[in-house]
C-alpha cells in the first residue's frame, strides 16, 4: 500500500480480495461435496449383512464441509463490516470444474469420487505456506498464503486510516450464532466500538485459517476448537483430517505436524465408492433426457442456494434457515446421479454438475 | 460393479417396473436397489413366469401402457398378484409375498418371504417421495425443515406428461 | 450350595440400572467423590457408536418398526414388547410377552434394558408438572399429596432441564401462558424462578402445529361448570432435543439450581461422530431411535461420569440384578447378580456386588420384581401398587388439504390447556399431543397405504403417486395422555409360576381402568372431535371391540394403548405405613437402600415422567451423598 492510496480505493480492493475469499470457500465445497456423497453409506453395499462401513470418512469430510460452510459466514461477515456486499450467485465468478483456485496460483481441482488421489488433493488444497513473508507482500499458492495477505492488508488498512473508516458497514447485515448455530464452530459477529469490530475481523480470519491448516499456520495439528464431549479434546484442522483418512488413524492435537497420526483407527475402505465420472458434465447427458432431469433439479437446488445465500448475507439473514433443507435435496439427489449407470457402457455412473442456471 | 447387468431381461425388468411404479428407469436406478430387487425377483419366480411377465416390456413406454397394465397384468391370476408385490417392493422395500393360492398353481420359492430386502431398499423405498417426505430415520432434512410449507409433488402428472 | 463369590472392590454406592435415572445418580455420585459400581442387565455395549450405528440398521430392517425394535431383545433378557398386547379374556392371565397380564385390561406400555435404557427409544417430552398435581388430596380429594410441593422441586428441574438438555422458552410454558385454568389461583406465579431459562431456545413449531393453531381461541367446555371453560392453545412442549442454545442476557449467565450456568453447549452423538447431532435434523425417528443422538440419551450423562469418575466409576454390564440381601439388622449386605457371557445363553456365573448403600434404579417394573423377590420393603404393603401410565388414546383424520407429515420430531406442540382446572375433582387431566407423522402410529402408514391402494384400490404407476401424495399428505392425529390416579389394585406381583430362561421372576400385572380417567378419556376425545369440526377434518378413528385396549364409557367404546410411561410403584411418602420410600427416595425398611425412577412418583399426572424423575434423582443424590459421607450405619 502507498500513501497515495484513497480510503475508498483501499476500501475496494479489501473488498475483492474478501470477495475472492468467499468465492475461494465456495469452490471447495463441491469437490468436497462430491467426493462425500459418492462414498457408499454404512450398510449400503451389503444386502445380507448390515455392516458399518465407511461412517467414519463420510464423518470426517462432512465436519470439513460445515467448516468450508462457516468459513463462508465468516468472510461474509468480514466483508459486510467493512461496507462491502457479498456476490454469490454472479455466474462470472462461479467455478466450473476443473478450477484452478487463486486465480490460478492455487491447486487445480476437479470434481471427482472419493479416491485416494482426490484426498490428496483435497490435502493440497489445506496446506499450510511453509513461510509466510512473501504472503504478506502478495506473493500466495495456498488458501493460508492468501488469508495472511489478506490479514496483513486489512492490518495496513485500519493502521493507515484508523478503524472507523474502515469498518462502516450495517451491524444488521451480521450473521449470528442465533442465525447460523450446529456447523463447524462459533460465528464471530463483526460488531461493537470500532477497535472491538477490528478485533473481531482479526479473530475471525484466524479462526478461518485454524480450521484450515492447523494453528499458529500448521506447526500444530489441533485448531483450538474444542470437540463437544466430557473430554474437551481439541480438534485438528482440515489438512490433518485428511491426513486422517489417508493414513487411517485419526491425530491427537499435539500430534507433531511432519509425523504421521498416532491415534485410533479409522477404517477406510476405498471400494465402497460410486464409480462417478470425473468432472460430471451436461453434455454427457445429451442422450439420456431422464438423468439429464435429475441433474437439472440438482442444478434447480444449488441455484437457490446460492440466490438464498445471496439474500442471507445481503437482505433478510432468516433465507439461511430454509438453506439446511436445500442442501439436504442436494445430497439426496447427488446420491441419486451417481447410482444411475452412463449410457455410455462404459460402467461409469452420472453425477452432479453444480451449474448455476441464472436467476430465476 | 454389480448394480449394473446389461442383460435384456434387466432393461425388461427395469421397463416394466417403470410402466407398474410411475418411476422412470432412470428414477428406479437412482435408488441403487434396481440389481438386488431383480436378483430377487428371480429367485421367487419361477423361470418360465418371470419370462412371461417381462415379455409386454418391448410395447410398454409408449401409449398403450394403461391397456397393456390393465388388461395384462393386474386381472391376470399369475401375473396380478407378482405385480402387486413388485409394486410394493419399490414403494417399500419389502417384499410381501405371493398368495398361498399363486404358491400352489405356480410353484413355491424358499424366498418368497416377508422381508425388507436391506438397509438401503427401507431407505430408498419409493413411498416417501411419493408422499412428499424422507423415509423415517434417514435422509434428514435438516432443522427446521418441519416448519416449512408441505412440499409440492415431485413428478406431477402434468411434468410427467410433458 | 457354593458360596456365591464377593466382588473384590467394595463400593460406595452400587446401583442396579443404567438409565436416566442411574446415570445422573452416577454422574452426580462421582462428581462428589464416591465410588459407584453400575449393574446393567442389558447386552455388552462395546464401542458405543458402533454398536449405535448397529441399532439404526436394525431399525431399518425391522417389519414393525415399534419402540423397542432397533434393540437387542434376548430370550434370556426378554424386553415388553408393544407387539405382546392382546386383550385378557376370561380368568386365565395372558402370557403371551414378558409381562404376565392378568388384566382386566392389559397393560400396554414398554421400556428397554439395554445400557441407556428406555433413554434410547424416548420421545423427548421434558414436561415440569403443575403444582396441583403434587397435591391431589388436598384440593380434590382423590389420590395423594406428594410429600413435597412443586416448589420444593424446582431447583432440581432446573438441573434436570440443563442435564437433559431441553428445548423451550420460560416465558411460553408457564401454565398462563399455555392456556391453562390452573386449580389454584397462584399457580403461575413464579412457576419459573427469575431469570431461569431453558438451555436452548424452542424447537420450531411443525407445519402441523400451524394447521392446528387455527383453532385457537375456540371454546371448549370441561365438565358441568362454565366456569371450566378453556380456550384452545397450540403451544410448543419442552424437549430433550438440542436446538439453539440460548445466549445469557447481557454476557451472564442463567441461574440453574444454585449456580450460574455459561451458555449451554449441546452434546451430540457419543463417540467419534461428537459433531453430529447437536442440532436436530429431522430424522422423523425419535421413537424408536435418533440417528444422530440429538435426543438426550442416557449414555451422554454416563460417559460424563465415566469422564469424570475415571476409576471411582465402574459399570458392569450382561449383570442381571437377581437378590437383594439383607444382614441381621435389615440393612443390605449385598446384591447377587448373574453374570452372563453370552448374550442369549442362559448360562451365567452367579456373584455378589457389594456396597455401602444401594440403589434401585432400574425402572417402576423392574425395581419391584427385583425387591419383591428379595422380600424386602414390606412394611407399608404399597410395594407393586399403585402402577399408573398414561392411558393413550389416539383420533385421527384427513385435513382438508396438504399439512406436509412425516417431518420433524414425532411431536413438537400439543394442547396444554386440559392440564389442570375445576374440572378435575370428577375427570382427569389430560394433554392433547400433536402428532407429526400422519397415521404413522394409529395405521401403520405409509406403508399400510401403499398396501391398501395397490391391493384393493388396484392403482399403479403415476395414479398411484398421486393419490399417495393425496392422502397422506393430509394424514393428521392427535394423541391423548390422560392421568391415572393411585390404585391399589393396579399393581405387579410375582408367582414363581412365570420365570425367565435366566430363572428371574416375570412381572404379572393387574391393570385396569377407572371411571375417572375413562370420564378424562372421552372428554378428550369429544375435545378432538370438535377440533376436527373447526378444522374440516375428516374423522377416521375407529375403535373395535376387537382391539386389545378396546372399553367402554357411558355407552360408547374407545381404544387405549401405553404410553410407556411406568410411574408409582414404589412411591415416596410421609410415613412407612403410607410409602416405601421417605421423601429423599431411600428406604423406610433399610436404612442403606434407596429406590429412584418414576415408580417413586406418588401421582403421574399429566406430564410424561422423564423430566420429573430425573429431577427427583438430584434429591436422592444430595442424601446419598450426605448417608455415605456420614458413614456406617444409624
Amino acid at each position: 500500500m502507498t500513501s497515495n492510496d484513497t480510503l475508498e480505493k483501499t476500501r475496494g480492493k479489501l473488498c475483492g480480495l474478501l470477495q475472492k475469499a468467499l468465492i475461494l470457500e465456495l469452490s471447495t465445497i463441491p469437490p468436497y461435496a462430491t467426493a462425500c456423497y459418492s462414498i457408499l453409506e454404512q450398510g449400503q453395499y451389503d444386502r445380507s449383512e448390515p455392516t458399518i462401513v465407511n461412517a467414519e470418512p463420510i464423518e470426517v469430510i462432512r465436519q470439513v464441509m460445515v467448516e468450508e460452510m462457516l468459513h463462508m459466514v465468516l468472510v461474509a461477515n468480514v466483508l459486510n463490516s467493512i461496507g462491502g456486499h457479498p456476490k454469490l450467485n454472479d455466474p462470472d465468478q462461479l467455478p466450473t470444474y476443473p478450477t484452478k483456485l487463486l486465480d490460478g496460483r492455487g491447486p487445480e481441482v476437479h470434481l471427482r469420487r472419493f479416491t485416494p488421489q482426490q484426498v490428496k488433493s483435497f490435502r493440497l488444497i489445506e496446506t499450510a505456506p511453509k513461510d509466510t513473508g512473501p504472503a504478506k507482500k502478495g506473493d500466495y499458492h495456498t488458501i493460508g498464503g492468501f488469508y495472511t495477505y489478506i490479514k496483513q492488508e486489512l492490518e495496513n488498512a485500519c493502521d493507515t486510516f484508523g478503524n472507523d473508516a474502515i469498518f462502516i458497514g450495517d451491524e444488521k447485515r451480521q450473521i449470528s450464532n442465533d442465525d447460523y448455530f450446529g456447523a463447524g464452530g462459533e460465528v464471530i459477529e463483526v460488531v461493537g466500538t470500532p477497535k472491538q469490530r477490528r478485533n473481531s475481523a482479526m479473530r475471525a480470519i484466524t479462526e478461518i485459517m485454524e480450521e484450515g491448516e492447523g494453528a499458529d499456520l500448521g506447526h500444530r495439528a489441533g485448531d483450538k476448537d474444542i470437540i463437544p464431549g466430557p473430554e474437551g479434546r481439541e480438534d485438528v484442522a482440515h489438512y490433518f483430517k485428511f491426513n486422517e483418512i489417508l493414513h487411517s488413524r485419526y491425530y491427537h492435537p499435539d500430534d507433531a505436524v511432519d509425523e504421521p497420526p498416532t491415534g485410533g483407527d479409522l477404517i477406510v475402505d476405498w471400494s465402497a465408492v460410486s464409480p462417478m465420472q470425473d468432472d460430471p458434465c451436461e453434455g454427457n447427458y445429451a442422450r439420456a433426457p431422464e438423468v439429464a432431469a435429475i441433474s437439472a433439479e440438482f442444478n434447480t437446488a444449488w441455484t437457490g442456494l446460492l440466490d438464498g445465500l445471496e439474500t442471507a448475507f445481503n437482505t433478510d439473514k432468516s433465507a439461511l434457515r430454509d438453506l439446511v433443507p436445500t442442501m439436504y435435496i442436494m445430497k439426496s439427489l447427488a446420491q441419486k446421479l451417481m447410482r444411475i449407470p452412463l449410457p455410455d457402457g462404459s460402467g461409469e455412473t452420472a453425477g452432479p454438475t453444480w451449474t448455476y442456471l441464472g436467476k430465476a | 460393479m454389480t448394480t449394473h447387468d446389461d442383460t435384456i431381461a434387466y432393461d425388461a425388468f427395469l421397463t416394466v417396473s417403470a410402466a407398474l411404479t410411475g418411476y422412470n428407469a432412470a428414477e428406479l436406478q437412482a435408488t441403487g436397489c434396481a440389481a438386488e430387487y431383480w436378483h430377487h425377483v428371480q429367485q421367487v419366480l419361477p423361470e418360465d413366469i418371470l419370462k412371461k411377465f417381462l415379455s409386454p416390456a418391448p410395447r410398454l413406454g409408449k401409449k398403450d401402457d394403461d391397456k397393456i397394465i390393465r388388461e395384462s397384468y393386474l386381472p391376470d391370476r399369475c401375473l396380478g398378484p407378482v405385480a402387486r408385490s413388485l409394486i410394493q417392493l419399490w414403494y417399500t422395500g419389502q417384499w410381501v409375498p405371493l398368495p398361498q393360492e399363486w404358491r400352489e398353481n405356480y410353484g413355491a420359492s424358499r424366498f418368497d418371504v416377508v422381508k425388507i430386502i436391506s438397509t438401503r431398499a427401507y431407505k430408498e423405498g419409493l413411498v416417501w417421495d411419493a408422499i412428499g417426505a424422507h423415509p423415517q430415520g434417514a435422509k434428514q432434512q435438516g432443522f427446521g425443515a418441519w416448519s416449512l410449507e408441505p412440499p409440492k409433488q415431485r413428478g406431477q402428472a402434468d411434468d410427467r406428461n410433458s | 450350595m457354593t458360596a456365591i463369590p464377593d466382588d473384590e472392590r467394595c463400593y460406595d454406592v452400587v446401583i442396579v440400572g443404567a438409565g436416566f435415572a442411574g446415570g445422573i445418580l452416577a454422574k452426580e455420585l462421582v462428581s462428589e467423590g464416591h465410588s459407584v459400581l453400575i449393574l446393567e442387565a442389558g447386552e455388552d455395549h462395546g464401542k458405543t457408536w458402533e454398536t449405535y450405528r448397529s441399532y439404526l440398521d436394525q431399525y431399518y430392517l425391522s417389519l414393525a418398526k415399534t419402540p423397542n425394535s432397533p434393540y437387542p431383545n434376548l430370550p434370556t433378557l426378554p424386553s415388553p414388547s408393544v407387539l405382546d398386547i392382546t386383550a385378557v379374556r376370561g380368568t386365565e392371565p395372558d402370557t403371551n410377552g414378558y409381562f404376565v397380564q392378568r388384566g382386566p385390561l392389559p397393560f400396554g406400555s414398554n421400556y428397554l434394558m439395554a445400557y441407556g435404557g428406555t433413554s434410547l427409544h424416548w420421545l423427548g417430552t421434558s414436561l415440569r408438572m403443575m403444582p396441583a398435581d403434587f397435591e391431589m388430596q388436598s384440593r380434590f380429594g382423590l389420590g395423594v399429596d406428594w410429600p413435597f410441593k412443586y416448589d420444593d422441586l424446582k431447583k432440581d428441574y432446573e438441573r434436570a432441564e440443563w442435564e437433559i438438555g431441553v428445548s423451550a422458552d420460560a416465558v411460553e410454558q408457564t401454565p398462563k401462558a399455555l392456556g391453562i385454568k390452573t386449580s389454584g389461583p397462584k399457580d403461575s406465579n413464579d412457576y419459573f424462578a427469575k431469570d431461569y431459562d431453558y438451555p436452548m431456545h424452542s424447537i420450531p413449531s411443525s407445519y402441523v402445529d400451524e394447521f392446528f393453531a387455527r383453532a385457537d381461541g375456540m371454546a371448549i367446555e370441561v365438565g358441568e361448570d362454565a366456569s371450566d371453560t378453556v380456550h384452545l392453545k397450540v403451544s410448543r412442549t419442552p424437549q430433550g432435543r438440542n436446538s439453539t442454545p440460548r445466549s445469557p442476557k447481557n454476557g451472564q449467565g442463567i441461574p440453574v439450581g444454585d449456580e450460574v450456568r455459561k451458555q449451554f453447549q449441546p452434546r451430540g452423538a457419543t463417540g467419534p461422530f461428537a459433531y453430529m447431532g447437536q442440532r436436530c435434523e429431522g430424522n422423523s425417528s425419535c421413537i424408536p431411535i435418533c440417528p444422530i443422538q440429538a435426543k438426550y440419551n442416557a449414555m451422554k450423562t454416563l460417559e460424563d461420569a465415566n469422564h469424570i469418575g475415571k476409576s471411582l466409576m465402574e459399570t458392569i454390564t450382561q449383570a442381571i440384578a437377581s437378590k437383594v440381601e439383607l444382614d441381621e439388622n435389615g440393612r443390605v449386605s449385598g446384591i447377587t447378580y448373574k453374570k452372563y457371557p453370552f448374550p442369549g445363553v442362559p448360562q451365567y456365573e452367579l456373584r455378589r456386588a457389594r456396597g455401602k448403600h444401594y440403589v434401585l434404579a432400574g425402572g417402576a417394573v423392574e425395581n419391584v420384581t427385583l425387591a419383591l423377590a428379595s422380600g424386602i420393603c414390606k412394611s407399608s404393603d404399597e410395594l407393586g401398587r399403585n402402577l399408573m401410565d398414561h392411558p393413550y388414546m389416539m383420533t385421527w383424520g384427513a385435513a382438508p388439504e396438504p399439512v406436509g407429515p412425516f417431518r420433524g420430531p414425532g411431536s413438537t406442540s400439543s394442547y396444554a390447556n386440559f392440564r389442570d382446572g375445576g374440572f378435575r375433582d370428577k375427570t382427569a387431566a389430560f394433554r392433547l399431543e400433536i402428532g407429526n407423522w400422519g397415521w404413522n402410529f394409529a395405521a401403520g402408514s405409509p406403508n399400510s397405504d401403499v398396501a391398501r391402494l395397490v391391493e384393493q384400490e388396484n392403482l399403479y404407476g403415476s395414479a398411484l403417486r398421486d393419490k399417495l401424495y393425496h392422502d397422506v399428505q393430509r394424514q393428521v392425529r392427535l394423541g391423548t395422555l390422560v392421568e391415572q390416579l393411585p390404585r391399589s389394585t393396579n399393581r405387579i406381583t410375582i408367582d414363581p409360576a412365570y420365570r425367565t430362561p435366566m430363572g428371574e421372576y416375570r412381572p404379572v400385572i393387574s391393570y385396569d381402568l377407572d371411571d375417572y380417567s375413562r370420564a378424562g378419556l372421552a372428554a378428550a376425545y369429544e375435545a378432538c372431535v370438535r377440533i376436527f369440526q373447526r378444522l374440516g377434518i375428516k374423522n377416521h378413528t375407529a375403535y373395535s371391540p376387537s382391539d386389545a385396549g378396546y372399553f367402554t364409557y357411558e355407552g360408547k367404546g374407545y381404544t387405549f394403548f401405553g404410553a410407556g410411561h411406568l410411574v408409582g410403584t414404589h412411591r415416596i411418602g410421609t410415613h412407612k405405613s403410607n410409602s416405601v420410600t421417605n421423601d429423599q427416595m431411600r428406604s423406610w425398611d433399610h436404612d442403606n437402600l434407596w429406590l429412584v425412577g418414576a415408580g417413586s412418583m406418588p401421582t403421574i399426572a399429566t406430564s410424561n415422567p422423564t423430566l420429573t424423575l430425573s429431577a427427583m434423582v438430584y434429591r436422592a443424590a444430595r442424601a446419598i451423598t450426605a448417608a455415605v459421607r456420614e458413614g456406617g450405619a444409624k
